[in-house]
Protein backbone atom coordinates (compact mmCIF):
# COMPACT_ATOMS: atom_id res chain seq x y z
CA UNK A 1 0.00 0.00 0.00
CA UNK A 2 2.12 2.93 -1.05
CA UNK A 3 -1.15 5.78 0.04
CA UNK A 4 -4.15 6.38 1.21
CA UNK A 5 -6.42 9.44 0.50
CA UNK A 6 -10.27 9.51 1.04
CA UNK A 7 -11.00 8.82 -2.74
CA UNK A 8 -7.66 6.46 -3.42
CA UNK A 9 -5.92 3.30 -2.65
CA UNK A 10 -2.20 3.26 -4.47
CA UNK A 11 -0.56 -0.12 -4.38
CA UNK A 12 2.47 -0.53 -5.91
CA UNK A 13 3.59 -4.21 -7.24
CA UNK A 14 6.52 -5.21 -8.75
CA UNK A 15 6.12 -7.75 -11.03
CA UNK A 16 8.80 -10.83 -11.73
CA UNK A 17 10.83 -10.63 -14.66
CA UNK A 18 10.25 -14.03 -15.41
CA UNK A 19 7.28 -16.76 -14.43
CA UNK A 20 3.71 -16.63 -13.62
CA UNK A 21 2.26 -13.34 -13.68
CA UNK A 22 1.36 -12.14 -10.13
CA UNK A 23 -1.83 -12.50 -8.39
CA UNK A 24 -3.50 -9.33 -6.05
CA UNK A 25 -5.87 -9.80 -3.83
CA UNK A 26 -7.49 -6.83 -1.40
CA UNK A 27 -9.29 -7.48 1.48
CA UNK A 28 -11.33 -5.83 3.98
CA UNK A 29 -11.22 -2.51 1.83
CA UNK A 30 -13.74 0.06 3.76
CA UNK A 31 -14.75 3.39 3.30
CA UNK A 32 -15.99 5.54 5.87
CA UNK A 33 -18.35 8.23 4.53
CA UNK A 34 -17.73 11.98 5.92
CA UNK A 35 -20.92 12.85 6.83
CA UNK A 36 -24.16 10.62 7.96
CA UNK A 37 -26.59 11.72 5.29
CA UNK A 38 -26.83 11.68 2.55
CA UNK A 39 -26.19 8.83 2.57
CA UNK A 40 -23.15 7.84 -0.02
CA UNK A 41 -22.39 5.83 -2.90
CA UNK A 42 -20.04 5.77 -5.60
CA UNK A 43 -17.86 3.20 -7.57
CA UNK A 44 -14.65 1.22 -7.20
CA UNK A 45 -12.70 1.39 -10.33
CA UNK A 46 -9.14 0.46 -11.34
CA UNK A 47 -6.13 2.66 -12.23
CA UNK A 48 -3.05 3.60 -12.69
CA UNK A 49 -0.25 2.27 -15.00
CA UNK A 50 -0.07 -1.66 -13.87
CA UNK A 51 -1.13 -4.00 -16.35
CA UNK A 52 -4.12 -6.18 -15.64
CA UNK A 53 -5.33 -9.40 -17.45
CA UNK A 54 -8.86 -8.88 -17.45
CA UNK A 55 -9.07 -5.16 -16.74
CA UNK A 56 -9.28 -2.36 -18.57
CA UNK A 57 -7.82 0.94 -17.56
CA UNK A 58 -10.58 2.87 -15.24
CA UNK A 59 -12.44 -1.09 -14.69
CA UNK A 60 -15.40 -0.48 -12.54
CA UNK A 61 -15.17 -3.10 -10.13
CA UNK A 62 -18.10 -2.44 -8.03
CA UNK A 63 -20.50 -0.34 -6.84
CA UNK A 64 -20.62 1.12 -3.57
CA UNK A 65 -23.71 2.31 -1.67
CA UNK A 66 -24.03 3.35 1.93
CA UNK A 67 -27.27 2.27 3.35
CA UNK A 68 -29.44 3.99 6.34
CA UNK A 69 -28.47 2.83 9.86
CA UNK A 70 -30.32 1.44 13.02
CA UNK A 71 -34.07 2.69 13.49
CA UNK A 72 -33.70 5.63 16.02
CA UNK A 73 -36.41 8.18 15.37
CA UNK A 74 -40.14 8.35 14.01
CA UNK A 75 -41.35 11.82 11.92
CA UNK A 76 -44.50 13.12 11.12
CA UNK A 77 -44.28 13.37 7.40
CA UNK A 78 -48.24 14.33 7.50
CA UNK A 79 -49.85 15.87 9.98
CA UNK A 80 -53.39 14.11 11.05
CA UNK A 81 -57.02 16.31 10.44
CA UNK A 82 -57.19 18.42 13.06
CA UNK A 83 -60.79 17.90 13.99
CA UNK A 84 -62.04 14.30 14.09
CA UNK A 85 -65.17 12.24 15.19
CA UNK A 86 -65.66 9.66 17.49
CA UNK A 87 -65.62 6.62 15.21
CA UNK A 88 -64.82 8.19 11.65
CA UNK A 89 -61.59 8.26 9.99
CA UNK A 90 -59.35 10.76 9.99
CA UNK A 91 -59.98 12.75 6.85
CA UNK A 92 -56.26 13.50 6.63
CA UNK A 93 -54.55 10.36 7.78
CA UNK A 94 -50.69 10.46 9.63
CA UNK A 95 -47.97 9.64 7.81
CA UNK A 96 -44.39 8.97 9.67
CA UNK A 97 -41.53 7.96 8.34
CA UNK A 98 -38.67 5.86 10.72
CA UNK A 99 -35.35 7.38 10.15
CA UNK A 100 -31.68 6.49 11.43
CA UNK A 101 -29.57 8.54 13.80
CA UNK A 102 -28.28 10.92 11.08
CA UNK A 103 -32.30 11.12 9.72
CA UNK A 104 -32.07 9.22 7.05
CA UNK A 105 -35.10 7.33 5.71
CA UNK A 106 -35.15 3.90 6.42
CA UNK A 107 -36.57 3.02 3.09
CA UNK A 108 -36.26 -0.04 0.81
CA UNK A 109 -34.79 2.55 -1.38
CA UNK A 110 -31.81 3.25 1.41
CA UNK A 111 -31.08 -0.66 1.52
CA UNK A 112 -33.14 -1.42 4.71
CA UNK A 113 -35.10 -4.64 4.21
CA UNK A 114 -36.76 -5.63 7.76
CA UNK A 115 -40.08 -3.49 9.04
CA UNK A 116 -40.56 -1.57 12.21
CA UNK A 117 -43.87 -1.68 13.66
CA UNK A 118 -45.38 1.51 14.61
CA UNK A 119 -48.38 2.27 17.20
CA UNK A 120 -50.64 4.75 17.15
CA UNK A 121 -52.37 6.00 20.16
CA UNK A 122 -53.99 9.35 22.21
CA UNK A 123 -51.64 11.53 23.42
CA UNK A 124 -53.11 11.72 26.33
CA UNK A 125 -56.37 10.43 28.16
CA UNK A 126 -57.83 6.86 27.85
CA UNK A 127 -59.01 6.88 24.46
CA UNK A 128 -58.27 4.33 21.47
CA UNK A 129 -57.40 4.50 18.17
CA UNK A 130 -59.12 1.59 15.64
CA UNK A 131 -57.52 1.31 12.52
CA UNK A 132 -59.98 0.43 9.24
CA UNK B 1 -49.58 0.63 10.51
CA UNK B 2 -52.46 0.13 8.85
CA UNK B 3 -55.15 2.81 7.97
CA UNK B 4 -57.06 4.69 7.97
CA UNK B 5 -57.17 5.50 11.78
CA UNK B 6 -59.82 6.83 13.60
CA UNK B 7 -60.66 7.76 16.67
CA UNK B 8 -62.84 7.10 19.33
CA UNK B 9 -62.89 9.76 22.39
CA UNK B 10 -63.39 8.30 25.34
CA UNK B 11 -65.69 9.99 27.70
CA UNK B 12 -63.75 10.69 30.60
CA UNK B 13 -61.14 12.23 28.88
CA UNK B 14 -60.79 15.91 27.34
CA UNK B 15 -62.45 16.48 23.77
CA UNK B 16 -58.80 17.15 22.51
CA UNK B 17 -55.83 14.94 22.04
CA UNK B 18 -52.37 14.66 20.31
CA UNK B 19 -51.40 11.73 18.95
CA UNK B 20 -48.49 9.45 19.73
CA UNK B 21 -46.61 7.49 18.03
CA UNK B 22 -44.39 4.90 19.13
CA UNK B 23 -42.16 1.91 18.25
CA UNK B 24 -39.84 -0.43 20.23
CA UNK B 25 -36.69 0.75 20.30
CA UNK B 26 -36.89 3.99 17.91
CA UNK B 27 -37.47 7.84 20.04
CA UNK B 28 -41.48 8.28 19.35
CA UNK B 29 -43.34 11.49 18.71
CA UNK B 30 -46.80 12.80 18.94
CA UNK B 31 -49.20 14.39 16.49
CA UNK B 32 -50.30 18.22 16.79
CA UNK B 33 -53.76 18.33 18.97
CA UNK B 34 -56.73 16.80 17.54
CA UNK B 35 -60.24 18.04 18.81
CA UNK B 36 -62.52 14.65 18.71
CA UNK B 37 -66.64 15.17 18.56
CA UNK B 38 -69.19 12.30 19.83
CA UNK B 39 -70.51 10.30 17.34
CA UNK B 40 -74.76 9.78 17.14
CA UNK B 41 -75.68 8.97 20.27
CA UNK B 42 -76.36 5.40 20.26
CA UNK B 43 -76.97 3.67 23.83
CA UNK B 44 -78.37 4.83 27.66
CA UNK B 45 -76.25 4.33 30.20
CA UNK B 46 -77.08 5.04 33.74
CA UNK B 47 -74.80 7.24 35.34
CA UNK B 48 -76.51 6.74 38.64
CA UNK B 49 -77.70 3.23 39.89
CA UNK B 50 -81.37 3.21 41.18
CA UNK B 51 -81.09 2.47 44.92
CA UNK B 52 -82.93 -0.01 47.21
CA UNK B 53 -85.57 1.50 49.48
CA UNK B 54 -87.84 0.78 51.93
CA UNK B 55 -91.72 0.19 50.32
CA UNK B 56 -93.65 3.47 50.23
CA UNK B 57 -90.42 5.71 50.16
CA UNK B 58 -88.85 6.98 46.96
CA UNK B 59 -85.76 4.92 45.23
CA UNK B 60 -82.44 6.14 46.70
CA UNK B 61 -80.59 7.60 44.99
CA UNK B 62 -83.12 8.03 42.19
CA UNK B 63 -81.86 6.91 38.85
CA UNK B 64 -79.87 9.51 36.47
CA UNK B 65 -79.32 8.49 33.26
CA UNK B 66 -77.02 9.98 30.21
CA UNK B 67 -76.86 9.39 26.02
CA UNK B 68 -73.90 8.02 24.58
CA UNK B 69 -72.14 7.03 21.50
CA UNK B 70 -71.32 3.75 20.62
CA UNK B 71 -67.82 4.15 21.66
CA UNK B 72 -69.11 5.53 25.37
CA UNK B 73 -68.63 9.29 25.07
CA UNK B 74 -71.28 11.78 25.89
CA UNK B 75 -73.15 12.53 23.24
CA UNK B 76 -76.57 14.54 21.92
CA UNK B 77 -75.94 14.48 18.55
CA UNK B 78 -79.32 12.98 16.27
CA UNK B 79 -81.55 13.51 19.68
CA UNK B 80 -83.52 15.84 18.50
CA UNK B 81 -84.85 18.81 20.73
CA UNK B 82 -87.38 16.32 22.40
CA UNK B 83 -86.59 12.87 23.13
CA UNK B 84 -88.78 10.67 25.92
CA UNK B 85 -87.00 8.38 27.97
CA UNK B 86 -88.82 6.16 29.89
CA UNK B 87 -87.99 3.55 32.90
CA UNK B 88 -90.13 0.59 33.81
CA UNK B 89 -89.63 -2.53 35.85
CA UNK B 90 -88.04 -5.38 33.99
CA UNK B 91 -86.87 -7.08 36.57
CA UNK B 92 -88.88 -8.49 39.90
CA UNK B 93 -92.62 -7.26 40.97
CA UNK B 94 -94.57 -4.26 40.43
CA UNK B 95 -94.11 -0.85 38.67
CA UNK B 96 -92.87 2.30 38.84
CA UNK B 97 -94.93 5.39 40.72
CA UNK B 98 -93.99 8.51 39.84
CA UNK B 99 -92.88 10.38 36.69
CA UNK B 100 -91.19 7.73 34.63
CA UNK B 101 -90.83 9.33 31.56
CA UNK B 102 -88.12 12.32 31.35
CA UNK B 103 -87.02 14.39 28.42
CA UNK B 104 -83.30 13.84 27.38
CA UNK B 105 -83.77 16.14 24.13
CA UNK B 106 -81.26 18.89 23.60
CA UNK B 107 -84.30 21.29 24.27
CA UNK B 108 -84.62 19.36 27.28
CA UNK B 109 -82.35 17.24 29.37
CA UNK B 110 -79.84 17.95 26.59
CA UNK B 111 -78.34 14.49 27.21
CA UNK B 112 -79.43 13.43 30.96
CA UNK B 113 -81.60 13.31 32.60
CA UNK B 114 -82.37 13.05 36.68
CA UNK B 115 -85.39 10.98 37.76
CA UNK B 116 -86.85 12.57 40.80
CA UNK B 117 -89.48 10.68 43.41
CA UNK B 118 -89.70 7.14 41.86
CA UNK B 119 -90.96 4.53 43.87
CA UNK B 120 -91.94 0.72 43.43
CA UNK B 121 -95.57 -0.57 43.77
CA UNK B 122 -94.33 -3.38 45.33
CA UNK B 123 -91.49 -4.77 47.90
CA UNK B 124 -89.28 -7.49 46.71
CA UNK B 125 -85.56 -8.19 46.08
CA UNK B 126 -83.54 -8.37 42.74
CA UNK B 127 -85.43 -5.41 40.92
CA UNK B 128 -84.20 -3.78 37.72
CA UNK B 129 -85.37 -0.68 36.06
CA UNK B 130 -84.85 -0.25 32.43
CA UNK B 131 -84.65 2.31 29.93
CA UNK B 132 -85.76 3.06 26.35
CA UNK B 133 -86.31 6.23 24.55
CA UNK B 134 -87.45 6.00 20.84
CA UNK B 135 -84.49 7.41 19.00
CA UNK B 136 -81.48 5.90 20.67
CA UNK B 137 -81.39 1.97 19.70
CA UNK B 138 -79.67 0.64 22.72
CA UNK B 139 -81.88 0.58 26.10
CA UNK B 140 -80.17 0.38 29.61
CA UNK B 141 -80.48 -1.74 31.80
CA UNK B 142 -79.85 -0.66 35.82
CA UNK B 143 -78.54 -2.84 38.64
CA UNK B 144 -80.70 -4.85 40.88
CA UNK B 145 -82.04 -3.13 44.08
CA UNK B 146 -84.30 -4.40 46.42
CA UNK B 147 -87.62 -2.74 48.11
CA UNK B 148 -87.86 -3.97 51.55
CA UNK B 149 -91.18 -4.35 53.10
CA UNK B 150 -92.66 -1.52 55.25
CA UNK B 151 -93.18 -2.32 58.71
CA UNK B 152 -97.06 -1.60 60.38
CA UNK B 153 -98.32 -1.95 63.48
CA UNK B 154 -101.45 -3.33 65.20
CA UNK B 155 -103.69 -2.35 67.97
CA UNK B 156 -106.72 -3.24 69.52
CA UNK B 157 -109.26 -2.12 72.32
CA UNK B 158 -111.06 -4.16 74.23
CA UNK B 159 -115.16 -4.16 74.95
CA UNK B 160 -115.88 -3.55 78.88
CA UNK B 161 -117.11 -6.48 80.53
CA UNK B 162 -118.96 -7.53 83.89
CA UNK B 163 -116.97 -9.39 86.02
CA UNK B 164 -117.69 -13.14 84.70
CA UNK B 165 -114.35 -14.64 86.88
CA UNK B 166 -112.40 -15.05 83.75
CA UNK B 167 -109.97 -12.88 81.57
CA UNK B 168 -111.90 -13.33 78.09
CA UNK B 169 -111.75 -9.99 76.44
CA UNK B 170 -114.11 -8.83 72.90
CA UNK B 171 -111.99 -6.71 70.83
CA UNK B 172 -113.67 -3.69 70.00
CA UNK B 173 -111.68 -2.20 67.35
CA UNK B 174 -108.84 -3.14 65.40
CA UNK B 175 -106.51 -0.31 64.09
CA UNK B 176 -103.05 -0.78 62.20
CA UNK B 177 -100.27 2.05 62.25
CA UNK B 178 -97.80 2.47 59.40
CA UNK B 179 -100.43 1.61 56.10
CA UNK B 180 -99.19 3.82 53.94
CA UNK B 181 -102.34 5.79 52.16
CA UNK B 182 -103.71 4.63 49.52
CA UNK B 183 -103.04 0.96 50.41
CA UNK B 184 -106.52 -0.72 51.76
CA UNK B 185 -105.39 -2.60 54.68
CA UNK B 186 -106.60 -3.98 57.79
CA UNK B 187 -106.20 -6.10 60.82
CA UNK B 188 -108.45 -9.10 61.30
CA UNK B 189 -109.43 -11.99 63.43
CA UNK B 190 -107.33 -12.70 66.60
CA UNK B 191 -108.19 -13.80 70.05
CA UNK B 192 -108.17 -10.88 73.11
CA UNK B 193 -107.87 -11.83 76.81
CA UNK B 194 -107.07 -9.00 80.10
CA UNK B 195 -104.09 -9.58 81.64
CA UNK B 196 -106.24 -10.68 84.93
CA UNK B 197 -110.04 -11.34 85.95
CA UNK B 198 -110.11 -9.54 88.33
CA UNK B 199 -112.40 -6.18 88.29
CA UNK B 200 -110.91 -2.78 87.61
CA UNK B 201 -109.94 -0.29 84.68
CA UNK B 202 -107.36 -0.05 82.67
CA UNK B 203 -106.70 -3.30 82.28
CA UNK B 204 -104.07 -4.90 79.43
CA UNK B 205 -105.29 -6.59 76.84
CA UNK B 206 -103.59 -8.81 74.85
CA UNK B 207 -104.59 -9.94 71.61
CA UNK B 208 -103.18 -13.40 69.60
CA UNK B 209 -103.41 -13.94 66.28
CA UNK B 210 -104.29 -10.94 64.79
CA UNK B 211 -103.78 -10.95 60.58
CA UNK B 212 -103.18 -7.66 58.86
CA UNK B 213 -104.91 -8.31 55.33
CA UNK B 214 -105.37 -6.35 52.41
CA UNK B 215 -108.81 -5.91 51.41
CA UNK B 216 -110.11 -6.59 47.46
CA UNK B 217 -113.60 -4.64 47.66
CA UNK B 218 -113.67 -5.75 44.48
CA UNK B 219 -113.59 -9.14 45.95
CA UNK B 220 -116.64 -8.37 47.81
CA UNK B 221 -119.11 -7.34 44.80
CA UNK B 222 -121.54 -10.03 43.89
CA UNK B 223 -118.47 -12.34 43.60
CA UNK B 224 -119.99 -13.40 40.33
CA UNK B 225 -116.55 -14.35 37.83
CA UNK B 226 -117.45 -12.86 34.41
CA UNK B 227 -114.14 -13.83 33.26
CA UNK B 228 -115.39 -17.27 33.37
CA UNK B 229 -119.14 -16.60 33.45
CA UNK B 230 -119.42 -18.75 36.64
CA UNK B 231 -120.02 -17.97 40.33
CA UNK B 232 -117.37 -18.76 42.73
CA UNK B 233 -117.11 -22.61 44.27
CA UNK B 234 -115.14 -21.36 46.91
CA UNK B 235 -116.50 -19.55 50.05
CA UNK B 236 -115.11 -15.52 50.17
CA UNK B 237 -114.41 -13.99 52.77
CA UNK B 238 -116.98 -11.88 54.52
CA UNK B 239 -116.30 -8.58 56.14
CA UNK B 240 -118.28 -5.66 57.11
CA UNK B 241 -121.22 -7.88 58.38
CA UNK B 242 -123.24 -6.48 61.11
CA UNK B 243 -126.75 -7.60 62.71
CA UNK B 244 -129.50 -5.50 63.52
CA UNK B 245 -132.98 -6.12 65.37
CA UNK B 246 -131.23 -9.02 67.18
CA UNK B 247 -133.56 -8.99 70.41
CA UNK B 248 -134.22 -11.55 73.01
CA UNK B 249 -136.00 -11.50 76.66
CA UNK B 250 -134.12 -11.33 79.18
CA UNK B 251 -133.16 -14.89 80.67
CA UNK B 252 -130.30 -14.22 82.59
CA UNK B 253 -127.32 -15.17 79.41
CA UNK B 254 -126.01 -13.62 76.38
CA UNK B 255 -126.74 -16.24 74.17
CA UNK B 256 -129.49 -15.75 71.39
CA UNK B 257 -131.32 -18.88 69.01
CA UNK B 258 -130.54 -18.79 65.91
CA UNK B 259 -133.89 -17.24 63.83
CA UNK B 260 -133.74 -15.30 60.80
CA UNK B 261 -133.37 -11.80 61.05
CA UNK B 262 -131.64 -8.95 58.84
CA UNK B 263 -128.18 -9.30 58.03
CA UNK B 264 -126.64 -6.11 56.44
CA UNK B 265 -123.50 -7.06 54.74
CA UNK B 266 -121.29 -4.19 52.51
CA UNK B 267 -121.48 -3.98 49.96
CA UNK B 268 -125.23 -5.09 49.09
CA UNK B 269 -125.17 -8.18 47.21
CA UNK B 270 -126.92 -10.62 45.52
CA UNK B 271 -125.90 -13.34 48.51
CA UNK B 272 -127.92 -14.66 51.62
CA UNK B 273 -125.94 -14.72 54.65
CA UNK B 274 -126.84 -16.33 57.99
CA UNK B 275 -125.64 -17.43 61.19
CA UNK B 276 -125.46 -20.08 63.18
CA UNK B 277 -125.30 -18.92 67.02
CA UNK B 278 -125.25 -15.23 68.46
CA UNK B 279 -124.22 -13.53 72.03
CA UNK B 280 -124.78 -10.14 73.71
CA UNK B 281 -121.98 -8.50 74.73
CA UNK B 282 -123.90 -8.96 78.54
CA UNK B 283 -126.73 -10.18 80.10
CA UNK B 284 -128.37 -7.43 81.07
CA UNK B 285 -131.07 -5.69 79.48
CA UNK B 286 -130.96 -2.54 77.63
CA UNK B 287 -131.32 -1.32 73.82
CA UNK B 288 -128.48 -1.26 71.09
CA UNK B 289 -126.51 -4.39 72.67
CA UNK B 290 -123.52 -5.26 70.66
CA UNK B 291 -122.34 -8.63 70.10
CA UNK B 292 -121.53 -11.33 68.48
CA UNK B 293 -122.34 -13.70 65.20
CA UNK B 294 -120.78 -16.97 65.07
CA UNK B 295 -120.65 -18.91 61.86
CA UNK B 296 -121.29 -16.72 59.63
CA UNK B 297 -122.09 -17.91 55.88
CA UNK B 298 -122.72 -16.17 52.47
CA UNK B 299 -124.65 -18.24 49.48
CA UNK B 300 -125.25 -17.48 46.25
CA UNK B 301 -127.79 -18.25 44.09
CA UNK B 302 -127.15 -18.74 40.21
CA UNK B 303 -127.89 -15.78 38.41
CA UNK B 304 -126.78 -14.38 35.51
CA UNK B 305 -124.20 -11.42 35.77
CA UNK B 306 -124.83 -8.03 34.88
CA UNK B 307 -122.80 -5.42 33.85
CA UNK B 308 -124.55 -3.01 36.03
CA UNK B 309 -122.57 -0.80 38.58
CA UNK B 310 -123.40 -2.16 42.13
CA UNK B 311 -125.34 -0.05 44.29
CA UNK B 312 -123.94 1.87 46.85
CA UNK B 313 -124.22 0.10 50.29
CA UNK B 314 -127.71 0.09 51.72
CA UNK B 315 -127.43 2.48 55.23
CA UNK B 316 -128.22 -0.04 58.32
CA UNK B 317 -131.41 0.38 60.10
CA UNK B 318 -131.23 3.42 62.51
CA UNK B 319 -133.59 2.56 65.17
CA UNK B 320 -133.73 -0.44 66.58
CA UNK B 321 -137.53 -2.67 66.26
CA UNK B 322 -139.63 -2.54 69.21
CA UNK B 323 -138.87 -5.75 71.47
Amino acid sequence: MTSVTTTQLTYTVTAPRRGNPSQLTWQNVRVRPTAGTPLASGNLRMSGTASVVGLSTNANLGTLREVAGAASSLAILTQPSATATAGVPFAQQPVLQVRDQFGNLRSAANGVTNSTVVTAARGNGSGTCRAR
Amino acid sequence: MAWPLSPTCPTTSPPTSPLAFSASGVSGTNSSTIAVSPAAAAQLVFITQPGSTTYGSALSPQPVLKTRDSFGNDSTVGLGASQLVTLSVSAGTGSLLGTASLDIGTAAGNGTVSFAGLQVSMAGTGKQLSASAAAIPTSALSSSFNVNQATVTGSITANNKIYDGTTAATIATRALSGALAGDDVSLSGGTASFASKSVGTARTVTATGLTPQRRRRRQLSTGFDQRHGRWPTSPRALADVSATGVNKAYDGTTQRRPSPCPITAWPATALTTSYTSASFADKNVGTAKTGQLSAVSRSAAPMRPTTRPIPPPAPPPTSPPAR
